[in-house]
């Protein structure tokens, strides 16, 4: 290969790279709107509701589910800045640590996710209690879907992320031996 | 200076280096040409991490081993390690008076490129570093392990590599 082929346009690479920044500002921006517009929101429409109703269960419901929206986007934040920007320039060793960590199923920070959506049970329990929903039907409706859920995450794990992490634990193993 | 400046001044500056790498890893034009892509986004996304406390030239080295490592435009564990006889360093991997005058040959260069894409995928890496002529503190700062333990890996390697080559030429 030439060094004329090699010369790549810098401009039009540079372009391209700050494309990629901005559309990681864009989502950003979209997730500080999610919680910056859309729970003030559904607070007007709790508020709303309680005009109507005059139940203190619209209000604790109202709070608990606009808490696991804000506790769940802000972990989504959080884990896509942490995926979206890998950083290439530590030692090796530690990026592949680093990236061994970021693709195992189970973390510890995942706990911010389940306090999340324990939120959100909790918020959808006293809300539907309203609506003469017994605790054990909507526990059994959210245990459900968080399965269905939970099972594909594992599925799509399986198949995306857990060969990236076999393959950096065994290159972790390979320079520690 | 705007991040866009530091930037190209890095690439600039660094360029061969990073052709090199590339060069090891991919045989063909247009893989060397992907990567060589990959290795710069690779530059831009982690140039907010740099704060200078090591060399520019082992940082960029850090981000194409990395990149070789990680290379998403071929499975790296089918990549093969690419030497040219006129790689400026080739002969610090066989040490040995004799076989350095047998490595001009080039079917011994050839024998030797078959026993480097035999070697693991962090071996070909600590390889294709000496070959670039890095010394054994800068590996170690590339890879992230002690100097001692880079300079017991590459003696293991070395080892390996005289004894597969002094075995065909028995």
């Amino acid at each position: 290969m030439t060094t004329q082929e090699f010369n790549t346009n810098l401009e039009k690479l540079t372009g391209k790279l700050e494309k990629e920044d901005s559309n990681y500002a864009r989502i950003i921006r979209a997730v500080q709107i999610f919680y910056w517009i859309f729970i003030p929101v559904f607070a007007g429409i709790t508020i709303l509701e309680y005009r109507e109703t005059h139940s203190l269960n619209t209000i604790v419901s109202g709070l608990f589910l606009m808490l696991a929206f804000l506790v769940i986007a802000l972990t989504f934040r959080k884990y896509y800045k942490e995926y979206k920007y890998v950083d290439y320039s530590l030692p090796t060793l530690e990026m592949l640590k680093k990236a061994a960590y970021r693709y195992q199923p189970f973390q510890k920070r995942g706990l911010w996710v389940l306090l999340g959506l324990a939120f959100m049970d909790v918020g959808l329990t006293i809300d539907w209690l309203d609506q003469n929903t017994s605790v054990v039907h909507t526990q059994i409706f959210f245990g459900a879907s968080l399965l269905v859920g939970f099972v594909i995450g594992l599925v799509l794990w399986y198949i995306r992320y857990k060969p990236i992490r076999d393959n950096a634990l065994r290159l972790i193993k390979e320079i520690e031996e | 200076m705007t991040k866009e400046e530091t930037f190209n001044s890095i690439v600039s500056e660094n360029s061969e280096r990073i052709r090199n790498i590339c060069r090891y890893y991919n045989s063909n034009v247009e893989d060397q040409k992907d990567m060589y892509q990959e290795v710069l986004v690779n530059i831009w996304k982690s140039l907010d991490n740099f704060r200078g406390d090591s060399q520019v030239s082992t940082w960029v080295y850090r981000v194409a081993v990395n990149t070789s490592l990680t290379f998403t435009g071929k499975a790296f564990r089918h990549m093969k390690l690419m030497v040219n006889g006129d790689t400026e360093n080739l002969n610090s991997i066989i040490d040995d008076e004799n076989l350095h005058r047998k490595m001009a040959e080039e079917k011994m260069l050839e024998r030797m490129q078959v026993e480097l894409n035999q070697l693991s995928v962090i071996d070909k890496a600590l390889i294709s570093l000496m070959l670039e002529g890095l010394s054994m503190k800068d590996i170690s700062e590339v890879i992230g392990i002690t100097e001692p333990n880079v300079k017991v890996k590459i003696h293991r390697i070395k080892s390996q590599l005289k004894e597969k080559l002094k075995g065909e030429q028995a």
